[in-house]
């Protein structure tokens, strides 16, 4: 049995598996754009799940962000709406052909089905490395 | 059924009508919502469970540049098996199926590079024979 967060973007569930998150807190901020968490850990930078489908930017406030760990340090994932933790018998399964060979993105690891509906798994290290370390970093273009 | 006719299945995507061979199609079903998957082309619109398959929503209304309308009661998806790949095609509507004589289906010029290889007089207008293998290449160049 595997466990899985259902998270929620907007209409959309995805699926986050449980192993990789740390805890989940919900973002209370008003005015400027929130780009942090202060918990009891400190400030944990924010990265908003939405940059999966190049949304335009918006407000994270009363939304919630699932904590992982990547490269020793904490980052929280913002998500609309966490559903309960979900166990499932079913082994994660492949995206089909014709998807499976259009998608680049390491954050997209495959499917489960939820109710006999499918629903995308995603790796948020990979998501972390792939949205967000990538418009942290500052290049320099010679 | 006589060797120089075959089945096809006819349909309308947006005011346009298109048929396939009734060999490539293994069912019809009622459209409902696919899951979306992020990064892929637009003319992918998601997966479904097909009785525990997982099978590629298609919505070919895009790769021909049709106005894509929002799904109404007629909406299908069209279960097509092509070169090995299991598609979900979005139909604004299933006709018929219609016997054909093969000697009335004119080719298309272009000599079916593009996403027809043929036309043929339906009951209901003409109509394009789409060709799975340009669509599947079509979608192989988008990515």
């Amino acid at each position: 049995m595997d466990a899985f967060y259902p998270v929620w973007l907007g209409p959309q569930r995805f699926a986050i598996p449980a192993t990789s998150v740390r805890g989940i807190e919900q973002v209370r901020e008003y005015g400027s754009p929130t780009t942090a968490l202060h918990t009891r850990w400190g400030r944990i930078p924010l990265c908003d799940l939405a940059a999966l489908s190049d949304p335009p930017p918006r407000d994270l406030d009363f939304r919630y962000a699932l904590l992982i760990m990547y490269n020793h340090a904490w980052i929280g994932i913002v998500v609309d709406r966490i559903d309960d933790l979900v166990s499932v018998a079913q082994t994660v399964l492949p995206l089909p052909p014709l998807v499976h060979d259009s998608i680049l993105d390491p954050t997209i690891s495959g499917v489960i089905l939820l109710d006999d509906i499918p629903c995308v798994v995603l790796d948020l290290e990979a998501f972390v490395v792939t949205y967000w370390l990538v418009s942290q970093s500052n290049f320099m273009i010679p | 059924m006589s060797a120089s006719s075959a089945q096809f299945i006819l349909f309308q995507l947006s005011t346009e009508w298109f048929v396939l061979p009734v060999e490539q199609i293994r069912g019809i079903e009622r459209w409902r919502p696919p899951t979306p998957v992020p990064s892929t082309p637009p003319a992918i619109i998601g997966i479904i469970n097909q009785r525990g398959a997982l099978v590629t929503a298609l919505d070919i209304r895009v790769l021909l540049g049709f106005k894509v309308e929002a799904p109404t009661r007629r909406t299908r998806f069209l279960l097509a098996h092509f070169n090995g790949v299991d598609l979900a095609l979005v139909a604004d509507y299933v006709a018929d199926m219609l016997p054909l004589n093969l000697a009335s289906i004119k080719i298309a010029p272009g000599g079916g590079s593009n996403l027809s290889s043929g036309l043929i007089q339906s009951p209901l207008g003409l109509a394009s024979m789409l060709n799975l293998e340009a669509v599947l290449g079509m979608l192989a160049v988008a990515y």
